[in-house]
C-alpha cells in the first residue's frame, strides 16, 4: 500500500523548462487574441444608446443561478438538451480543474496531493468522458436528425472537432503520463479513464518510449487548447461569455410590458424606434451576441410554423451580422413583413435560454416603420379607428352598450358604489359573437351578488393593438385617457374577460400611473365557484379540451383558474392540447395580427384548431374573444372542425349551471 | 415639347374615366401636358381624347402592345418620355399604373411618389402630400432630380371638360423588335357582368361558406341579385373556398359596402366581415343558427335553410 497522503502527480515533469515558456506565452498570446476579439463586439455593443441594464446585483445572482447554472430554459426531453447538460459539465468541470492545477503549481500552497488530487482525478476524469458523450452526440444530432432550426454550417462541425480533439489528447496525455511514471495500482483506479488506456491500448510499451509520445500528445493537447480559446469569439462558443452576461443584465420588467417611448426624448432625438442598429440599447446589442443559435424560438414561433417570412432566430442573426459587417439601417436586413408577421405571442421570448427579447426587437423596429408610415391597409385603418372612434372597429363609442340591451347592467354613474369595475374590451362591446360572452359574463356576475359596474360610453380601447403594433403615440394618448377615466371613478378593482386588456390594465397602465388590482374574468369566476357563490353543475359528457390564451397563460402566468371555471379537475372527459398551459400556442390574433389579411395557408387558427380536433374535443374552450374569433374562423378551415363548439370559459359556466342556483 | 405627360387607361373601347383625373393635377403643375395611350387598335379611343386641352395625343399602337405586358408598356412609355423631353409623368391609382409605373420609373432612374392628393409650393420647388397610414395621416414629400412619376388620387381632383380646341394626335413610332420579351400573353379573362359594381350597387347579396359550390353560389345568391337587380358579395370564407372570385369579399380585407339593402345568405357574422357591412341600411340574414351573431345586427332575421328559402324568395320576386 501506498501512503494515500504521497498520492500525487507530477505537474509539468515531462515538459522542458523553455517549453514550458514556450507555452505559457502561447496560451498567453491566445488570451490575448479572445480578450481583443471580445473587446472589439463590446466596443459594437457600445455604439447603442445608453441604457437598459438591470442594475440589481441580486437579480444579476439570482438569474445566474438559474438560467446560467442551473439552466432552466435548456432543460427539456430532447436529444439538446441532454448533450447540452454533458457539455456544459464536462466544460465547466475541466475549466474549473485545469484552473485548480494551475493554482496549486504556481500558488505558495501545493495542495494538489493526497485524498484530495484522488477525488480529483476521478472527478475530472468523469466529466471528461461526459464531455466526450456530448460531444458525439451533437454530432449525432448534427449528422442524423438534422434539425432545421438548429442551423448547418461547417463551422459548427469544426467546433465540434476540436472539442472532441481536446477531450481525447487530453486522455491519451494522462493515460502516457501514468504509463511511464508507472503510477501504483491503487491510485491509478482513481484516474479511471487513463488507467483503463494504459493497461489496454498502452500494455507492453516501453516507458521511454511512453514519455517521448507523452511529449507528442501534450504539445497537441496544448495547441487544441490555444486554438480553442483564441476562436472562442467567431463560434457558437462566444455564448459561454455573452449568454451569462445577457442573462444577467437583461432588464427585469413583466413579460407583456413594452418600454414606453419617452416623448421628451422623440422630441429631441426626432426619432420613435429603431431605424439604425445604434437606436438599439446596449443591452441589445449585446443580447444579438448572446444567440447560440439553438433554435428554439423558431420552433416555438407560429409564425415560421405558418410559412411566413419571420423566424425569431433569423431576426436576431441577421441584425448581429448587419452589427459585424458595420451596417446601420436595420430594415436593410429585416423586411417590413418579417416585422410584420409576428403576433407578440411571446414564444420565443419564454424559450430563449440566455433570455433575448425577440419581442422588443420586433417592436422597437414596428415603431420605426409606423413613424415612416409604412403601415397600411385593413391594420393601419384599425390604428385610425381607435384614434377617432376610440375602438378598433370603427364603431360609434356611443354604441358601446349595445351589447347589454335587456340585461339593465349597472354602469359607474348609476352604481357609483361598484367594488368590481367590469371592463369589457372593444370585442366583446361590438363584435357580436363576443358580446355573448359579455352577457354570460354579467349573468354570472349577478347570479353570484357581485358588486359590479361598466363605465359604458366612457370606456375606450386601452390601446394593446396600437402598442402592438407599434404606434406609440397612440397607446399613450389612450393609457392617458382611460387612466383619467379609472381615477376619476375611483376604480380599485378591475375584471375583463379580455386578456388583451387585462394584461396592458395590469401591466402597462402602471407605467402612467394607474394601479388597479386587475382581474381576468377567470379568476374572479373560479374564486366565485370556490366560495360556493355560482354552480358549475356538472358537464354534459363531452369532451371538451382548453386554449389557453397567451397574454393569459404564457405572458401572465395563468393557467389554473380557466381551467377551475370548466370543471376541469374534476372532469374525466377533459383533454388536454399538447401545446398547453404556458406553452400554449398562439390563435394568431395577437401583435395587432387580428387586422392583417392572412392567405388561407398561412392561417395559424387552422393549425391551433387541428390541434384541438385531434383530442376529439367536442368543445373547445377559451378565455380571449380574440382566439374565440381566431379559433371560430380556424374550425370552419379545418377538416372536422364543424363538430366542435367554440366558446368562452363564462359562456361553459353558464350553460352548466344547476337550475336551483338560478 | 410637353411638362407633363399622362398615361391615360383604356378597356380598348374606351377611356377610363377615373384616368383622365390627373390632367387637373398637370394644368395645376403648369405646363403643356400631352396624353399617351398605349395599345392596340386605338383610333377611336385617341380620337375621344382631343378635346382635353392637351398639346398632344400621343398614340403609341403597336400589335405587340395588344395586351398590358408590363415590361412592354413600361419601355414604351419611358421611351416616349424621353422623347418629349416630359418632366412629370403621371398616372392613376389603379392596378394597372402599380404594375406598369415603377418600371417606367427604374427605366428612366426618376423617382416615384403613388397617391398623390394635392401640390404645394415650398421654398421655391414643389412638393406633393400624399395620405399615409390608411389616410389617417399626410405626407409631404419632395423628390430630387429633374423628373418624377406621380400616380394620382382620382377622387382628389375634378374630371376635366372636353371643350377645347381639337389638339393633334401624334403617333409615337419604335421599333417593335427592340420591346423586352420577358413576359408571355398566356390568356386573358374578363367577367362580364351586367350586375352594378359592387360599392355602388343599392342591393347586395352576399353568401358565405355553407353555399358549398361555385355553382351553388351562383344559382341562389346570383338568382337573388338578379331578380332584385342587385350586386353579389361574398364572406372570406367563400373567397377562400373558391365559390366566388376575390373581388367579391367583402370584410375588413375586402371591400366595404353601403348598399340600402343588404341579404347575408348562410353568414354566420364575424366581426371582420361586419366591418364591410356596418354602414348598409337595412341588413337581412338568413341563417340556419338561431345563435349566429349576425342575427344581432340584422334588421331583419330569417332563421331557417338558405337552400329552402332562397329558391322561393327568388320565385316570388320574379315578374311573371
Amino acid at each position: 500500500m501506498t501512503d494515500i497522503n504521497n498520492a500525487t502527480r507530477e505537474v509539468f515533469g515531462n515538459i522542458p523548462p523553455w517549453m514550458r515558456v514556450v507555452f505559457f506565452i502561447m496560451i498567453a498570446a491566445s488570451i490575448a487574441v479572445l480578450v481583443r476579439q471580445v473587446a472589439a463586439r463590446v466596443w459594437l455593443w457600445r455604439k447603442g444608446q445608453k441604457g437598459g441594464f438591470e442594475h440589481s446585483w441580486r437579480v444579476w445572482i439570482e438569474r445566474l443561478v438559474v438560467y446560467a447554472v442551473a439552466q432552466k430554459r435548456v432543460h427539456r426531453k430532447s436529444l439538446g438538451a441532454l448533450l447540452h447538460l454533458l457539455l456544459f459539465s464536462g466544460f465547466v468541470v475541466l475549466t474549473i480543474g485545469t484552473t485548480l492545477l494551475a493554482i496549486a503549481y504556481d500558488g505558495p500552497y501545493y495542495f494538489h496531493h493526497g485524498w484530495y488530487y484522488l477525488i480529483y482525478e476521478l472527478t475530472m476524469d468523469v466529466f471528461g468522458v461526459a464531455f466526450i458523450i456530448g460531444c458525439l452526440l451533437a454530432m449525432y444530432r448534427r449528422a442524423f436528425q438534422r434539425p432545421a432550426s438548429l442551423g448547418h454550417n461547417s463551422r459548427d462541425w469544426w467546433l465540434l472537432g476540436l472539442l472532441l480533439s481536446l477531450g481525447v489528447t487530453g486522455f491519451l496525455v494522462e493515460a502516457l503520463r501514468m504509463h511511464y511514471t508507472q503510477v501504483q495500482s491503487d491510485v491509478a483506479h482513481w484516474s479511471i479513464v487513463g488507467w483503463l488506456i494504459d493497461v489496454t491500448l498502452l500494455r507492453g510499451i516501453d516507458p521511454g518510449r511512453a514519455q517521448t509520445l507523452h511529449l507528442g500528445a501534450w504539445w497537441l493537447h496544448a495547441i487544441l487548447v490555444a486554438a480553442f480559446i483564441a476562436t472562442i469569439p467567431v463560434n457558437r462558443f462566444l455564448h459561454v461569455i455573452t449568454g451569462p452576461l445577457n442573462i444577467a443584465v437583461r432588464p427585469e420588467r413583466p413579460m407583456g410590458t413594452l418600454v414606453p417611448l419617452k416623448m421628451e426624448e422623440v422630441e429631441q432625438t426626432g426619432r420613435t424606434g429603431v431605424h439604425e442598429l445604434a437606436d438599439f440599447n446596449r443591452q441589445q446589442l449585446l443580447s444579438l451576441d448572446s444567440c447560440m443559435e439553438c433554435g428554439r424560438c423558431e420552433d416555438a414561433c407560429p409564425a415560421t410554423a405558418t410559412g411566413k417570412p419571420l423566424s425569431p432566430k433569423a431576426v436576431v442573426i441577421d441584425l448581429r451580422n448587419l452589427m459585424s459587417l458595420g451596417g446601420e439601417d436595420v430594415h436593410r436586413t429585416i423586411r417590413d413583413e418579417t416585422l410584420w408577421a409576428c403576433t407578440m405571442c411571446q414564444a420565443c421570448v419564454q424559450e430563449c435560454p440566455v433570455l433575448i427579447g425577440h419581442v422588443d426587437l420586433i417592436s422597437d423596429m414596428r415603431r420605426d416603420l409606423i413613424g415612416e408610415g409604412k403601415l397600411s391597409g385593413p391594420p393601419a385603418k384599425a390604428l385610425q379607428q381607435i384614434g377617432s372612434q376610440s375602438n378598433p372597429y370603427g364603431r360609434s363609442n356611443s354604441e358601446r352598450l349595445a351589447w347589454a340591451e335587456g340585461l339593465e347592467v349597472p354602469t359607474a354613474e348609476s352604481n357609483p358604489s361598484f367594488e368590481y369595475l367590469l371592463w369589457v374590451g372593444c370585442a366583446a362591446s361590438f363584435d357580436p359573437r363576443a358580446q355573448k360572452v359579455a352577457r354570460a359574463t354579467v349573468q354570472l356576475l349577478k347570479d353570484a351578488g357581485v358588486n359590479f359596474a361598466v363605465l359604458g360610453k366612457e370606456e375606450s380601447c386601452t390601446g394593446d393593438p396600437a402598442r402592438r403594433i407599434g404606434d406609440e403615440f397612440l397607446f399613450q394618448q389612450r393609457a392617458r385617457t382611460n387612466v383619467e377615466t379609472l381615477t376619476r371613478h375611483k376604480v380599485k378593482k378591475i375584471v375583463t374577460p379580455c386578456p388583451h386588456c387585462y394584461n396592458t390594465l395590469k401591466n402597462e397602465y402602471p407605467q402612467f400611473g394607474g394601479q388597479y388590482q386587475v382581474q381576468h374574468h377567470s379568476a374572479l369566476l373560479s374564486e366565485l365557484v370556490g366560495a360556493g357563490r355560482l354552480s358549475n353543475g356538472s358537464s354534459d359528457g363531452e369532451p371538451i379540451t382548453l386554449h389557453d390564451p397567451c397574454y393569459l397563460a404564457r405572458v401572465n402566468g395563468e393557467v389554473d383558474a380557466t381551467r377551475a371555471v370548466i370543471g376541469a379537475p374534476n372532469d374525466a372527459q377533459y383533454r388536454e392540447m399538447p401545446r398547453c398551459g404556458k406553452k400554449t400556442f398562439c390563435c394568431g390574433a395577437g401583435g395587432g395580427r387580428m387586422w392583417f389579411e392572412e392567405a388561407p395557408s398561412q392561417r395559424v387558427s387552422v393549425l391551433r384548431a387541428q390541434e384541438a380536433i385531434a383530442t376529439g374535443a367536442r368543445t373547445l374552450a377559451t378565455a380571449c374573444p380574440f382566439c374565440l374569433n381566431m379559433m371560430t374562423d380556424g374550425m370552419a378551415g379545418a377538416q372536422g372542425g364543424e363538430n366542435v363548439k367554440v366558446l368562452d370559459i363564462a359562456e361553459v359556466l353558464l350553460s352548466r349551471r344547476t337550475p336551483t342556483s338560478r | 415639347m410637353a411638362e407633363s405627360l399622362i398615361l391615360i387607361e383604356h378597356d380598348r373601347q374606351q377611356v377610363k374615366r377615373p384616368s383622365l383625373h390627373a390632367i387637373a393635377l398637370a394644368r395645376q403643375l403648369g405646363g403643356e401636358y400631352a396624353l399617351l395611350v398605349v395599345g392596340h387598335g386605338l383610333d377611336g379611343i385617341a380620337t375621344s381624347l382631343v378635346s382635353y386641352g392637351a398639346s398632344a395625343v400621343v398614340v403609341v399602337d403597336d400589335p405587340a402592345l395588344a395586351e398590358p405586358l408590363a415590361d412592354r408598356y413600361a419601355a414604351v412609355i419611358a421611351e416616349a418620355a424621353r422623347k418629349h423631353g416630359a418632366k412629370t409623368i403621371l398616372g392613376t391609382s389603379s392596378t394597372f399604373s402599380k404594375d406598369v409605373l415603377p418600371r417606367a420609373a427604374a427605366l428612366l432612374d426618376a423617382p416615384m411618389i403613388t397617391d398623390v392628393v394635392a401640390i404645394e409650393e415650398m421654398d421655391g420647388s414643389i412638393s406633393y402630400r400624399r395620405p399615409i397610414n390608411a389616410g389617417s395621416m399626410f405626407a409631404t414629400v419632395k423628390v430630387e432630380g429633374d423628373r418624377r412619376i406621380l400616380t394620382v388620387r382620382p377622387t382628389a381632383f375634378e374630371p376635366p371638360v372636353a371643350n377645347a380646341s381639337p389638339c393633334e394626335i401624334k403617333r409615337f413610332d419604335f421599333d417593335p423588335a427592340s420591346l423586352p420579351n420577358g413576359m408571355q400573353f398566356i390568356s386573358r379573362e374578363e367577367r362580364k357582368s351586367d350586375r352594378p359594381d359592387l360599392t355602388e350597387a343599392r342591393v347586395v347579396v352576399s353568401g358565405g361558406r355553407p353555399l358549398k359550390d361555385k355553382e351553388t353560389f351562383e344559382r341562389l345568391v346570383g338568382g337573388l341579385a338578379d331578380a332584385l337587380g342587385g350586386a353579389i358579395g361574398a364572406t372570406r370564407a367563400a373567397v377562400d373556398a373558391g365559390m366566388a372570385p376575390n373581388d367579391y369579399q367583402i370584410g375588413q380585407t375586402g371591400k366595404v359596402v353601403a348598399p340600402e339593402l343588404y341579404i347575408a345568405l348562410g353568414i354566420s357574422g364575424a366581426i371582420q366581415h361586419l366591418a364591410g357591412i356596418k354602414d348598409s341600411r337595412i341588413i337581412v340574414a338568413i341563417n340556419k343558427d338561431p345563435d349566429a351573431p349576425i342575427f344581432q345586427m340584422a334588421t331583419y332575421a330569417l332563421v331557417g335553410d338558405l337552400y329552402q328559402i332562397v329558391p322561393q324568395l327568388i320565385e316570388s320576386i320574379r315578374p311573371g
